[in-house]
């Protein structure tokens, strides 16, 4: 096991290596450069222009460049945003932990919704109940984020806000005035205010993974009641409750594991996109708002994170998995 | 129908009754047997005929300040949305512009794809392993904010089409590379493709003449596959403002439009609701035929 886990965190580093170069190189190759921004003001001469160039060190050959981002990189410095002259690495401490509590949210609410669904959809199996979830499913897998989004707005907050005068949930940011915390420095502000406006963007960007997860749950909980054992449990004279509940279920549960290292990138797309809708001051709109600045320290910066973290997720399910079910053996 | 040759008396008893409705004398290719089984999946036809209106030509983008956020009624079925423009011929031209870039983007992608994932395959070994490990890095880092990264860069030349279909297309095919990957890693080790090499047949000659042509099915299939994706991606990508900007009509866009004056007027949920409900049932329906597909291609997946 311990072999194991050394080998993959060794196996992870060329990866990340690789990620970080390809993604240098796509900066270089795009038609606007990482340092048009600091090149935009109309009044410089050229010399001006080549001595800045110069100066960031962006006139040296391309793999002189990687060497020195990645040197920086060990030291935890990402460079800095040209626009606003903050350090990259404080740009998205700043706005990581809003992100990661909307993802935790949905997180939550998919396995809280998911769980129950998949089980109830394979112990009914071919019932009218299960191809009624299982059409839910490929709807929800089918369905446009943000257009559900704005449809939950409509129906939660504009419709009562126009017919009755208020709006059941609120759609944009984390707080209400006069409420606010600022999660970087572990203050929640109001926390009851924050989970009133974490409900509709916890729900959207749960959707999308409710949909699959059921689906997941639904296939290894019918895998795992064919098994011998369960046949054992029913034998014995267990009652169906405790047979699905103790037997199955616990065993269906372990490759959702797998799945949810696997789900970090689809939900770290779908916070972009719902951070968004509802205007949620998270790592995926700081990106958002970089990209229309063109502002390429901190784009590349919160790619490098967020390759970081997708691998990271993976390597903690591989061995969680590997921990949680002792059946698997590691070599 | 029975075979019309043979006298009714050399038949044996019943025989026209088991097999009632193929025609055992006329042999039909494999396509024939795939397009037939297509058909029978009904949900695959209803779906690709819902698709195939979308492509008429239709005249769109007539602005009536006068008639702005208009309710549906008769002339206007789905209403008009902020600048009085009808909300139904903007979702019809949208819809052409959705499928154009998805299908356009699909090719993209199936061509990159389709060459990396069956080279990998194919050869194996280092070229399998350097490519799948590339993959592997383009695929740890989540689609959309690589895409918004390429559009972002071509401010200069605008959001054109074919910088978005460019973009979608460059970034999808890792998907589309794996599945390629696998099903000609099976086919390599078959019999025939042996006998192909035993006759002095070269790499490429088997590939082009007898890999690819096996591995048809599975490409089609997620062929259809990503261009549910690429319509996907591409109204989110408009939603985001990197999309294809106006006045190019696209679902994405229209919603963008509604998002802004959600709490303007009264009637403006509608111009909310109708775009994303196109984009979901277009989806539905290429999701469905790419179903539809996996089950003609291979009916062994028919197993329920």
């Amino acid at each position: 096991m311990t072999t194991y886990a050394v080998r993959r965190i060794l196996q992870a580093i060329p990866l990340l290596l690789v990620i970080s170069f390809v993604l240098f190189a796509i900066l270089q190759v795009l038609p606007e450069k990482p340092w048009d921004l600091l090149l935009r003001n109309p009044r410089m001469t050229a010399a001006d222009r080549a001595r800045l160039l110069a100066y960031y060190g962006f006139n040296q050959p391309f793999l002189t460049q990687y060497l020195t981002y990645m040197r920086n990189l060990l030291h935890f410095d990402l460079g800095f945003s040209y626009f606003s002259h903050q350090t990259t690495v404080s740009l998205i401490a700043e706005r990581l932990p809003n992100t990661a509590l909307l993802m935790g949210t949905a997180y939550i609410f998919t396995l809280l919704v998911a769980i129950p669904i998949g089980i109830v959809a394979a112990v009914r199996q071919y019932s009218k109940l299960d191809n009624f979830l299982t059409t839910g499913a490929f709807i929800g897998i089918s369905l446009p984020q943000f257009w559900f989004g704005l449809m939950l707005i409509i129906l939660l907050s504009v419709l009562p806000y126009q017919h009755l005068g208020f709006r059941l949930f609120p759609t944009d940011g984390m707080w209400d005035s006069g409420h606010e915390g600022n999660l970087a420095h572990l203050n929640l502000g109001d926390p009851l205010n924050l989970a009133w406006h974490l409900v509709l963007p916890g729900i959207v960007l749960a959707v999308q993974s409710i949909a699959q997860y059921s689906r997941f749950v639904r296939s290894s909980m019918l895998d795992v009641l064919g098994q011998d054992y369960i046949r054992t449990a029913r034998a014995k004279g267990l009652s169906q409750l405790r047979v699905v509940v103790r037997h199955g279920f616990r065993n269906s549960l372990l490759p959702l594991i797998t799945l949810m290292g696997l789900d970090v990138p689809q939900l770290f797309a779908g916070a972009l996109i719902t951070e968004q809708v509802f205007t949620w001051p998270g790592m995926g709109r700081l990106f958002w708002e970089s990209a229309g600045k063109g502002d390429y320290q901190v784009l590349l910066g919160i790619m490098i994170i967020l390759a970081v973290l997708v691998v990271l997720g993976n390597l903690i399910a591989d061995l969680a998995y590997g921990w949680a079910d002792p059946r698997i053996q590691y070599r | 129908m029975i075979n019309p040759t043979l006298e009714q008396s050399e038949l044996p008893p019943g025989a026209g009754q088991l097999v009632p409705d193929y025609d055992l004398t006329r042999e039909i290719g494999y396509y024939q047997l795939v397009w037939r089984r297509l058909l029978r999946h009904r949900l695959a036809v209803i779906a690709g005929g819902y698709l195939g209106p979308l492509l008429l030509p239709m005249r769109w983008d007539e602005p009536d300040l006068f008639n702005r956020y208009a309710p549906p009624s008769f002339p206007h079925v789905m209403g008009t949305d902020d600048l009085g423009r009808d909300l139904f011929k903007r979702i019809l031209e949208g819809g052409q512009v959705s499928l154009a870039v998805g299908v356009l983007a699909m090719l993209v992608t199936i061509v990159l794809g389709g060459l990396i994932g069956a080279l990998a395959g194919y050869f194996g070994r280092l070229a399998d392993n350097a490519m799948m490990r590339f993959t592997d890095a383009v695929l740890a880092i989540p689609q959309i904010f690589v895409l918004i990264l390429i559009i972002a860069s071509f401010r200069q030349a605008g959001h054109t089409p074919a910088v978005i279909i460019f973009a979608i297309g460059v970034t999808s095919w890792p998907y589309t590379a794996r599945i390629i990957r696998s099903v000609v890693l099976s086919i390599r080790e078959k019999e025939f493709v042996e006998a192909a090499r035993a006759t002095g047949s070269g790499n490429w000659k088997i590939l082009a003449r007898h890999v690819l042509p096996n591995a048809l099915g599975p490409i089609m299939v997620a062929a259809t596959l990503t261009i549910g994706f690429a319509i996907i991606l591409e109204s989110a990508l408009s939603f985001l403002g990197y999309g294809l900007g106006p006045p190019i009509a696209s679902w994405g866009g229209m919603l963008f439009n509604a998002n802004a004056f959600i709490y303007d007027a009264p009637y403006a949920p509608f111009a909310a609701l109708f775009p994303g409900l196109m984009i979901l049932i277009a989806v539905l329906c290429v999701n469905f035929v790419g179903d539809g597909l996996r089950d003609a291609f291979d009916p062994r997946s028919f197993e329920r």
